[in-house]
Parts: C-alpha cells; structure tokens; sequence
C-alpha cells in the first residue's frame, strides 16, 4: 500500500481539483488494520507532520480552520486611526511580553506581518507596506527613504508610510532584541517567553542605529503638526508621545554594549561608558513620564476608531504556525501601559547594580532584585521582576568571557572572592602558605565553589517558581564543597594552624564561608515554598515553619561564629601591633611589613562584624515571627485542625519527608526527623493540655508578650545597624522597607494567636467552632495571615480552608 | 436520582470485542477530555497513554455512556524509580458532585501502586482549587511550581505522593 501511496502522491497535481477524491473513509478503513500500539511511519513524512497530518479538522489543533479576514493596508489614512493601530501595537507587544506567542500577538497585525513578507522578500529595501512581486533589484530602484516620503504633498501617505512603518520597525527592533535576549538562554522558552517567530527573520540586518535615526526623523515631522493652531494637535501630540516612548525604549539595548568597572563608575565621570550609562538612564526614565502621561489618556484611546480586520488571526494561517491555532491577544491598554511601567522601572532597578558600593553591597541588591515580587490582586499570582529586566540582568552583569558589567579585571572568580573575603576569609593563614600543594588544592576548590556561587547568579534572574529548584541545586553543590574544603583545611591546619584563640578547633575560613551559604539558601528554599503555594494548609505550614526555625538556629549559631572569627582577626593585628615594639632589627622590619598587610583590611573587618550583626538580627527576626506562629498552629493541631485528609493513602512520616526532599540529602545541618517532630508536638500538647485544665490561657498570653517585646527589641536595633552599614541611599531604603513589611507581618501573627487565645479563653469549648483559613493577599509571602473565625452557630465539625 | 455508574478501564484486546466498540471507547474518551480540558491534545497524545497502558485509561459509564476517565502512565524515571503519572481527569458536568472523580483517581492510584510505583506525580492549574483539593485528599503533595505551565499562562502546581507500601519493603 505504502508504494501505491508514495507513486500517487508523486503523480499527483494539486492544481487539479476537479478530480479530488474524498478518500476518508477508505483511510479509516486501511488503517483501521494497523495494530493498537503500532506505528506506521512512512518515509515521505517526519513524524512531526505525520502527528500534525492526525490534527486535520481538530478545531483545537488545526490552524486551516480559522476564517480569513480580509483588510485592506490603504484603508488607514488620518492620525486617529494611526494612532488606532499604534496603541493596538503597544497592546499586542504587551500581550507578547506577557507571555503570548508572538502569532497572536505583535504578528497579527496586519502591518507587521507585511513588513516580515516584504522584509523576507526583499531585505532592507523591502520594509514598506507595498505589495512586491519578490523582485528585489526591481524593487532596491524603487526604495524611497524615510526623508522623500516626509516631503510628499499627500499626507495620508506619509502617515502611513513614513509614521506608521517607522512605528512598526521600531517595534520590531525592540522585539528583536527580547528576541535575542530570550534565546540567550538566561530565560526560559515558553514559560518566560515565546520566542518563536514563525521562521520569520525579524529584520536582522537592520540596523537599530538606522531605525533611531528614521524615529527621530518622523518625530520631527509629527512635532510640527502639535501646535495649538492644528485642530488634531492632540492627536499628533498622543503620536509624537508613542514615538517618543518607543524610541527611549531602544536605549535599553545600548546598555549591553557597556563596558563598567564595579563599585566606580558612576562617581567616576570621566569615563566614556560610565557618560554613557549615565546618558541611557536619563532617556529610559523619561520613559516614566511619558508612560504616566500616556495612562491619563485612557478616553482619548477608547475614542478612537476600531481598525476593523488590522489585528487578526490571519498570519497563523499565512506564516509558518508551529502553535495550534489561537484568538488574536491584545492586551487592554491600562494594562499595556502598567506592563511598560513595570518594564521600565525594573529595567532602571537592574541598571542600579552599577551603583553598588562592595561585594557585600552586590549580593545584598541582587537578592533584592531576585526576591522583587510585583504587587498583584490574585493571590495565586506570583510575579518576579519584569521578564525583559531579567534578561537585562543577567547579560548586563556577567557577560560572555565571564567578566562582571564586561569589566577587564573583575569576573565572577573576583566577585566571589571579594564577597568570601568580606564575610569570611579575610586574614585567613591558608592563603599565606607559600607551598604550590597548598596553593593547587586552593586554587581547584576556588575554582570548585564557583559552580554554586554561579548558580546564585544566574538564579537571580529567574521567575519564582524557577528560583525554588535552582536554589534546590545550589544548596547540593555547596553542601557537596563544604566537604572538599573541610578535608583540605583540616589536612592544612595541622601544618599551618588557624585555630580560634586557646582552643584548638580550626577556623576553616573557607568551610565557614561554604556552611553560611548553604544555610541561608536552605532557609530561602523552605520560606520560598511558603511563598509559592508548596506549603498548602495548616499542616504544612507548621511542618514548613517548624524546619525553618531548626535552619535558623543554625544560622545565628554560625553567624556568632563568624562574629568571633571577625574579632579575632582584629585581635590578631592587635598582638602584631603590640609585638612591633619589643621586636628589633630585621624582625622588626618583617613584623611592620606584616602588620601593614594584616592592619590594611581593618577597616572591612569592622564593617564585615557590622554586616554579620545586621544579619543576626534579621534572622532573629524571622525565627521571632515563625515561633509565633508555631505556638497558633500547634494550638490548632492540638484541637485536631492539622489532621490529614480522610482519603490520604500515605501516612504523614511520608509527607514530612517530601515536603523536605530538596534538602533532605543535606550532610550538614541534617534536617530533623519526623519522631522529632512528633515528639515537639506531644511537648506542647502535654503543656497544651495543661494550660486548658488549668484555663490558665494568661500563659499563652505571656507568652506571645515576651516574644512581641523580642521582636521589638531587633526591630530596634536593626534600624540602627542598618544605619551604622553606610549602604548606600538606594540599597539601605531597600532594605528598610523589607524590615517594614516584616513589622507588618508580626503584627499580624501577634494579632492572630491573640485572638485565637481571646476566643479559647472566652469559651475552651469555642475550638469546635472554628472557621480557619490562610491569608495570601497582600501579605507578607513568606509569613500568610491565619485568619480565625468564631463561627456563631454550634457544631462539631471543623471547618478549614 | 440514583444512577448507577460503572467503572472499567480500556481493553485493547480485539479477541473480547471487535475493533469498533474499542475505537468507539477511544473516540468517547478523547471528546470528552477534549470538551474539558483547557489544554489540546493531538490524537497522538492520546494514542500514545491508550495504546500504552490502556489499564490505566479508566472510564465510567452510565447507562453505557462515557460521563468520566481518567488517563494516566507509569514509567521509568531516570532510570532510578518507578513513576505513575496522573495525565487528565475529565467528568462530565452533569454528573459532577458524584463521587466520580474520586473513585477514578482511587482506582487508578491502586493500579499504579499495585504496578510498583515509588512515586505518582501529576500537574494541575493554580487556580483549579476544586482539582487540588481533591488530589490533595489523596495526600499529595505539591513539590514543585511550574511558571506559565498551560497554555492559558496559568502556573501548574506539580504534586507527588510516594508509594509507602514499596517504601517500607
């Protein structure tokens, strides 16, 4: 049968239609011998467009379905209706940039997709709106530029082919860019961005430089038509604003090309690039304004004339459609133009990098930048920074030799050491020995812990729900190279010692550096399941909070540990200092010469012990929030409102253990087992049962009392650590406002066990009648509200959301 | 009204019945996951679960009509451990509220942990409460978050539950 097939197919005409035979039911009744579980596969066909061929007459999957909408490109001839298509653009690359394949999107305008044809027809000379024949010699003599079509009599031409076309490059021009950007392979395909471009070439050989300069040509043009004598004034003036955003947009790509030295260039005015920068900050905040001004629009925009037919699903069917058929999305244009603030703003956020002071300050701004959450009214929205931000983010920080913002002298080796002497390793003795199987070994683990440090970087430029599994695998690489720089700082040690002061336990500098960035990533991992919805009900939470708590003691464990060490490096140039005055001669000379390398990093020492107590009493923060909320939600697993589901099939042990499985491989710390926490939780239900025998609920509230006062102690004192950090204005407002919203989010908590306390104390009975649920909206991620309700009629059963 | 619904699962074999009533069963089950999915599935999609493991293609039927399936898999993963997947739950709306749902999940959990399955996974939209509370009564759990999964941009929760009884041999 196969060559029976494959001789008709070859002798087959398809202009002949006359003699077309409807051969379905013949097909149905061939294949309907073939085998279940077979696969017939001819070699005329990849299996590709053998799965498409079974897609035929799918409404859902077939695009030859959709209609055909017919639209004539002549057809828009005065400024409203431009401006019409205009503002469908901003929608439809809004849509686009909201996750939408561009098919549906910026391609389904008319105008676009005949730019794309024309452009594949007749490169650079063919990007008009004319109809070619696909001559291109014929059609390079017939090339007019920007300038002859700005002098033609006929303005409806020059709206259309100079305004509209130059609108529409620009356009693609910036999508070109996201384009390029997306397939850098920061972000991900699809879940991020769609990047398919119907195997379109999205003008690769025009030059944006080019494209800028016909922007401001046309600007020009549409600035004289906004004085006050032309009747349509507003309507060029709303024009000339649309071009003037999407012409301050194209600057963004200008910061790519950007060579910066970190921690100076924006004080140094000297420099090219740093005048430069300075330059595209300044045009892409002008985008602000004018996206402000362009929101208070909104009546003029729904005034004016719908281009019947100008945005269709046409080009699916036209183009090379790799997506099942879709209606046209455009995005409505409020929330086009919030999309583009968020753009803007966030792409200005990243742009601040260069404002960072130290490596300290660095990391700091960059978790800012990876935990940015946009504000949103759904709950199950999570919304990191805007997707051309962290593409912006990435390919400005680290570029392709490795080297951070393209600097000559400083890469990502640089950054992390820098970063791992300031918390760590400052004056450490294993960086002295002067022995090529030290400096090897050191060198191969330097090079080894990069891996994880990396992972953080490019973590940062991810959405949430990928942030959570990159920081799964950070947390692995670092728990694997903690071991590999214990062995070799144990085995070194003994040669060299580096011991804290009458002990004789080894600093390890670098294992310490190694523990502390495990263990805050461990804990970002467990808050970041909070944050994204893993932790579901009551149960969960308490078992999430739980984990995290037992992280935390380990943290600020380590944290003084790493305090102490701090001090005892300055106590060590201190005993330098003194010895100088009892030594003579050469030793003396030595001993001054070591003493002013050991004494030079003081002052970082000084700041590194502030930066370390600043994070104590962050931490201690949280622990202080998450304790409050432990003792509500194992008062509510005492009254049996943590229970598992009736129709569970795995026993909770199980559960426990998924709920921890990223970090369950973890050496050290290891994760607590589920009998330890059994055993929390008979702790409290037998003092629990106590206090209800008793009806001595003063306890509890005692309780709650003395952990509100601790936590205003740190929120105390953090402001003032905060301060003595000399951060800079920018990162330390930053930071203050996190400190804020987690002031909120205790308060919260305090209220919460308060009132559960209040209607317990009222009434012991009163736990048959609660109505329990979890909070999201506009809280905290990490810390959602528990809401609890006394329900006013009586009955056993509990209720829980 | 009490109607009575029967549960079985696909049978491919053409000794039991002749072709016709098996396509019927096949086309029966794609209509219907194709009327309530969001996502569309090409016949190969569903040729590849149905013909694969045809056992785990479990349908209830009323009155001889199709009201509800529940499609999934078991594979290898990673070459390490045996893993069941949950691919698509449909019930007819009319018969909603019936306990249908539950009972096709049941079942085709106890197949697949009856096959060995160390894990069973299975994805759904954040915003489909109804599909989490009902899985989640199973004791899954959600491991992971996928971002923009559907291609309605709806982020999918990926949910696992671990096959205790293989897990305490």
């Amino acid at each position: 049968m196969q060559e029976e097939l494959e001789k008709g197919i070859i002798s087959l005409d398809i202009n002949d239609t006359a003699s077309d035979i409807d051969i379905t039911d013949t097909f149905q009744e061939v294949i309907g011998e073939i085998d279940y579980g077979t696969v017939v596969k001819s070699q005329q066909f990849k299996l590709l467009h053998g799965t498409h061929a079974l897609e035929v007459m799918n409404p859902k999957l077939d695009t030859s379905l959709l209609p055909t909408i017919q639209f004539d490109l002549c057809s828009v001839n005065s400024i409203e209706k431009v401006n019409s298509i205009i503002v469908g653009i901003f929608d439809a690359l809004c849509a686009w940039l909201d996750n939408n394949s561009l098919s549906v999107s910026v391609f389904s305008c008319a105008y676009i997709e005949r730019l794309l044809v024309n452009y594949r027809q007749c490169g650079v000379s063919g990007l008009d709106f004319h109809t070619h024949s696909g001559n291109k010699q014929e059609h390079e003599k017939q090339e007019n530029s920007i300038s002859d079509i700005l002098q033609s009599n006929d303005e409806s031409i020059i709206l259309k082919d100079a305004i509209l076309r130059t609108f529409c490059v620009s356009i693609l021009q910036f999508v070109k860019f996201v384009i390029k950007m997306g397939l850098a392979g920061v972000i991900y395909e699809e879940e991020d961005l769609n990047t398919q471009t119907m195997n379109m070439n999205i003008i690769q050989e025009v030059d944006l430089d080019r494209s800028v300069l016909e922007l401001s040509r046309v600007m020009t043009w549409v600035q004289t038509h906004t004085t006050e004598k032309n009747p349509k004034s507003a309507d060029f003036q709303f024009c000339y604003d649309s071009l003037k955003l999407v012409n301050c947009m194209l600057e963004i790509p200008k910061v790519l090309n950007l060579n910066l030295e970190p921690y100076s260039n924006i004080k140094n005015e000297k420099s090219n690039s740093s005048s430069k920068l300075h330059e595209i900050r300044k045009n892409v905040t002008e985008c602000l304004s004018i996206i402000k001004k362009l929101s208070s629009l909104t009546s003029y925009v729904e005034g004016l004339p719908e281009i019947q037919g100008c945005f269709s699903t046409n080009v699916q069917k036209h183009l090379d459609n790799c997506s099942p058929p879709k209606p046209v999305v455009l995005l409505k244009f409020d929330d086009t133009m919030q999309n583009l603030d968020r753009l803007i703003t966030d792409s200005l956020a990243v742009l601040r990098l260069v404002d960072v002071e130290d490596s300290v300050q660095m990391v700091e701004y960059l978790s800012y930048l990876m935990n940015k959450r946009e504000p949103t009214d759904d709950e199950d929205d999570i919304l990191g920074m805007h997707v051309v931000a962290r593409s912006v983010l990435q390919l400005f920080l680290i570029r392709d030799d490795e080297s951070i913002f393209g600097s000559k002298n400083y890469n990502i080796s640089s950054l992390l050491t820098d970063f791992m002497t300031k918390i760590a390793t400052q004056n450490a003795k294993i960086f002295d020995i002067n022995k090529k199987e030290v400096q090897v070994a050191m060198g191969e683990l330097l090079s080894n812990i990069k891996f994880p440090f990396y992972n953080f970087l490019t973590c940062v430029s991810q959405n949430p729900a990928r942030q959570r599994q990159i920081c799964g695998r950070e947390i692995i690489l670092w728990d694997r190279f903690q071991v590999d720089a214990e062995n070799l700082e144990l085995k070194f040690n003994n040669l060299f010692p580096d011991n804290f002061d009458g002990a004789s336990f080894p600093i390890m500098p670098i294992a310490s550096f190694i523990y502390y960035s495990k263990l805050k990533k461990m804990i970002q991992l467990v808050l970041k399941n909070v944050e994204l919805h893993l932790y579901k009900d009551l149960r969960e939470l308490n078992v999430g909070y739980w984990g995290v708590s037992y992280l935390i003691d380990y943290l600020l464990q380590h944290l003084n540990r790493l305090i102490d060490l701090v001090k005892l490096r300055q106590k060590q140039v201190n005993i330098l200092y003194a010895s100088l005055g009892k030594a003579r001669g050469k030793k003396k000379e030595e001993l001054m010469k070591l003493y002013k390398k050991k004494s030079a990093p003081v002052p970082d020492l000084i700041r590194t012990q502030r930066y370390l107590e600043y994070q104590v009493s962050k931490f201690s923060i949280l622990r202080g929030i998450i304790e409050v909320k432990l003792v509500e939600l194992q008062i509510l697993n005492y009254f049996g409102y943590l229970k598992l589901p009736r129709m569970c099939k795995v026993p909770e042990q199980m559960l426990f253990e998924i709920q921890f499985k990223p970090i369950q491989s973890v050496g050290v710390p290891e994760m607590p087992s589920f009998d330890d926490y059994q055993k929390t939780l008979n702790r409290f239900n037998d003092a629990f049962k106590e206090v209800l025998r008793q009806n001595d609920f003063g306890y509890f509230k005692k309780l709650i009392t003395v952990k509100a006062h601790n936590l205003n102690d740190y929120f105390h004192s953090i402001e003032k650590q905060l301060k003595e950090l000399g951060f800079p204005s920018f990162l330390s407002d930053i930071i203050s406002s996190d400190i804020k919203n987690l002031r909120r989010a205790s308060i919260y908590a305090e209220l919460s066990i308060n009132k559960l306390i209040r209607i317990l104390g009222d009434n012991s009975e009163n736990h048959k009648n609660l109505n329990i649920s979890i909070e999201r909206l506009h809280q905290n991620p990490y810390f959602p509200n528990i809401q609890v309700e006394l329900v006013k009629q009586t009955s056993d059963a509990h209720k829980t959301n | 009204m009490n109607l009575k619904i029967e549960y079985s699962a696909l049978s491919l074999d053409t000794s039991k019945r002749n072709r016709k009533e098996i396509d019927q069963d096949i086309e029966a089950v794609e209509l219907l996951i194709n009327k309530h999915l969001s996502e569309p599935y090409s016949v190969y999609v569903y040729r590849f679960f149905l013909n694969n493991w045809p056992e785990l293609c479990l349908m209830a039927k009323c009155g001889g009509k199709l009201v509800g399936s529940i499609i999934s898999k078991v594979e290898t993963h990673r070459d390490v451990r045996l893993r069941g997947y949950i691919g698509m739950l449909a019930v007819e709306e009319k018969f909603r509220g019936r306990g249908i749902a539950k009972q096709l999940i049941g079942k085709s959990l106890d197949i697949m942990i009856a096959k060995g399955c160390d894990e069973i996974i299975l994805e759904t939209e954040v915003v489909n409460k109804k599909a989490l509370r009902l899985y989640e009564g199973f004791g899954f759990v959600r491991v992971k978050r996928l971002y923009r999964y559907y291609m309605n941009k709806h982020d999918a929760l990926q949910a696992d539950t671990s096959n205790y009884e293989k897990s305490l041999h």
